[in-house]
């Protein structure tokens, strides 16, 4: 069933084409790869470390690109997200990651601070952060 | 029976409708506890199903993000509806909360799981939402259905029955009990009917009234026709019985050693037999109490035995009405079988005394002289062969003395046949004075007599006896007042034994002895010898 819905959704007439995400961290990162999932469960509270055990910090932004990178990572619409997060912000015990206005403060914020992690347009992706994944559609 | 104790049908149907029911609302009550109970559990399940349904969604973002209080609050959601034991929430790393109702932890209750699935990415499962429902809830819906299952049809068989008690009452009860009393006062035989049952007519209560009416209409019939016949057969009875007590034969019944069974009224007056004595016979002796000698009637029982039919002979009773006259009956003696198949013997008699009488006379004036009133020659010598057939055997001896008087034919000329007759008559009274009463004396015929000497011991008393006659019928016989006549008289003698065996021999015997007596001169006697030769000894002429 949901197979059939991401290709119905394939087939609608979507504005923008569907284009990939890269999954950036700090250069002095350690972590080898990240499975789609571990990245998931980081950028939805469900755990707070990389798998090597290090504090992770997930980086979201306010772009268009935001609702492509969920819909990739999670193939759900990213207003099922926000509705997550609400839920989860009424019992007071968890905060949704930080968003940043777009992919320049998500580099520039990455680069600084050796936990963080985020997601910006491939090609805006530099030698200054390293890229862990590449998210196709 | 009494009123009180009588069992109504209606009452017994009542109690039968009653148990029927209340074993019948018992029987539907556990049907439908059990069918609500498993109705009721199923009922449970789809919705604690229904239930795991809604939270679902909840229950996977609390498990995948790890958050408690969203947990708690859904568990405790959970619990507010009553079928909810506990229920459970446990994710694979970091949740594990559970909550359960107060009470006793439901037992048999089985475990209702459900997986959860991430709300993102391919759903893999990321942990278990688990309730166990409330037995106790079911338990209470499956009683409290039963109860109003039971409730219900206890009331609906318990109006049925009612309605069933009047109207059986009513319609079947009563009349029944009216024809019942109704036939209980009639006496079969009678006139009396049932009246009919207003509004009953043409059910099936009529038609028994009807049925019963047309019953008693042929029993009263049987019972007319009855006392007809009966009437008939006592008239055919009395008939018969004046047959039986009025014949003037006695008939009876004896058992088969002779013991008198039964008897009619004549049966006594027949055998003579005073009348105490007539009624005390019966079981009694019969040969030896009717008759004179048993063993003719012993003789006559085994003859009907052995043959098979009627058999009769003539007895002498044993206690004639007159005892001068003697008394003879005729009786007839059949066998039979009785009903058990032992032999027993019908017989008749009847009494033939006077025709008895009348044939001794006739027999008596056959065998006797008129004249003398001695036996004639047949009588002499038929009893004569008799006499001797019985004395075969035995060692006595007879002596026959044959007599022929001589000068009788020239008395008879002379003075005629009175004169002859006179001397015969005193010649047989002579003789008759010369022997002993058991001795018999015989007229021949004309002139010739004939002496039988039964049984006479010693021999030599025979020549004393011939002697005797000889002097006797010699003496002058009174013809007339004025004249008398003298006859001689010549005697042969024979005596029964080895020589003459046979009446012929013997007779003949005394014939020649008799000749010799009168070639050698008359008035005398002679015997044959054991040489054969005859000695004749004879007296002179007075």
């Amino acid at each position: 069933m949901r197979k059939f819905l991401i290709f119905a959704a394939l087939l609608l007439p979507a504005p923008p084409a569907p284009a990939d995400v890269a999954v950036i961290v700090n250069a002095k990162n350690t972590v080898a790869a990240m499975a789609r999932r571990e990245v998931q469960d980081i950028f939805l509270g469900r755990t707070r470390t990389f798998p090597d055990g290090r504090f992770a910090v997930a980086i979201d932004q306010s772009s268009l690109l935001r609702a492509e990178f969920y819909q990739t990572l999670t193939a759900r619409p990213v207003e099922q997200i926000d509705a997550y997060w609400a839920r989860l912000l009424f019992t007071g015990q968890a905060s949704p990651p930080l968003r940043l206005p777009d992919d320049a403060a998500v580099l520039k914020t990455v680069r600084e601070n050796e936990g963080a992690i985020g997601y910006v347009d491939p090609r805006r992706v530099d030698h200054s952060v390293r890229l862990l994944l590449q998210l196709k559609p | 029976m009494s009123h009180s104790k009588k069992r109504y049908l209606h009452r017994k149907l009542a109690v039968s409708v009653f148990w029927t029911a209340l074993l019948f609302a018992v029987f539907i009550a556990a049907l439908s506890f059990f069918a609500e109970f498993k109705r009721a559990t199923e009922k449970n399940r789809v919705m604690l199903a229904q239930l795991l349904d809604t939270v679902e969604s909840t229950a996977a973002v609390a498990a995948y993000s790890g958050n408690r209080a969203i947990g708690e609050d859904l568990l405790k959601g959970l619990l507010r509806n009553d079928i909810v034991h506990e229920a459970r929430l446990h994710a694979d790393q970091n949740l594990d909360l559970s909550l359960a109702r107060d009470g006793p932890p439901s037992a048999a209750q089985t475990e209702l799981v459900r997986t959860l699935r991430s709300p993102f990415g391919a759903g893999e499962a990321i942990g278990t939402l688990s309730v166990i429902p409330e037995a106790n809830f079911s338990l209470q819906e499956a009683r409290y259905s039963a109860m109003v299952g039971a409730f219900n049809s206890a009331a609906v068989i318990g109006l049925t029955a009612l309605i069933l008690l009047v109207l059986v009452r009513a319609t079947l009860s009563r009349p029944l009990m009216t024809v019942s009393n109704a036939l209980h006062a009639i006496k079969a035989g009678e006139k009396e009917r049932l009246g009919s049952l207003p509004r009953h007519e043409n059910d099936e209560l009529g038609q028994i009234v009807q049925d019963i009416n047309g019953l008693l209409d042929k029993v009263q019939e049987k019972f007319e026709d009855e006392r007809r016949l009966l009437r008939q057969i006592q008239a055919v009875e009395r008939q018969l019985r004046g047959i039986f007590e009025n014949t003037s034969a006695g008939i009876f019944l004896l058992d088969g050693q002779g013991r008198l069974q039964t008897a009619n009224p004549t049966l006594g007056r027949v055998l003579g037999l005073p009348e105490a004595e007539a009624d005390a016979l019966l079981g009694q002796d019969f040969p030896a109490r009717a008759f004179a000698a048993q063993e003719p009637f012993l003789a006559l029982m085994r003859q009907a035995d052995e043959s098979g039919q009627v058999v009769a002979a003539d007895l002498p009773l044993r206690n004639p009405v007159d005892a001068s006259a003697g008394g003879w009956v005729h009786c007839l003696l059949s066998r039979r079988s009785d009903h058990e198949g032992a032999a027993c013997f019908e017989g008749v008699v009847y009494d033939i005394t006077e025709r008895r009488a009348l044939e001794m006379r006739v027999r008596h004036e056959a065998d006797h002289d008129p004249l003398t009133g001695l036996r004639r020659r047949q009588a002499v010598e038929r009893d004569l062969a008799m006499l001797l057939e019985q004395q075969q055997e035995g060692g006595s001896r007879h002596v026959v003395l044959l007599l022929d008087l001589d000068n009788f034919k020239d008395i008879n000329d002379r003075h005629g046949h009175a004169a002859g007759d006179i001397v015969l008559v005193e010649t047989a009274h002579r003789l008759k004075c010369c022997v002993r009463a058991s001795d018999w004396v015989a007229r021949l015929g004309g002139d010739e007599f004939m002496v039988v000497l039964v049984d006479c011991v010693p021999l030599e008393r025979a020549h004393s006896i011939a002697r005797h006659i000889l002097a006797a019928v010699t003496l002058p016989i009174k013809l007339s007042p004025e004249v008398q006549g003298q006859v001689g008289v010549s005697i042969g003698i024979a005596i029964h034994g080895e020589k003459n065996p046979a009446l012929d021999d013997l007779l003949k015997a005394a014939d020649q002895a008799m000749y010799e007596v009168k070639r050698q001169g008359k008035n005398g006697f002679a015997l044959a010898g054991p040489d054969g030769v005859f000695r004749v000894e004879k007296i002179d002429p007075a």
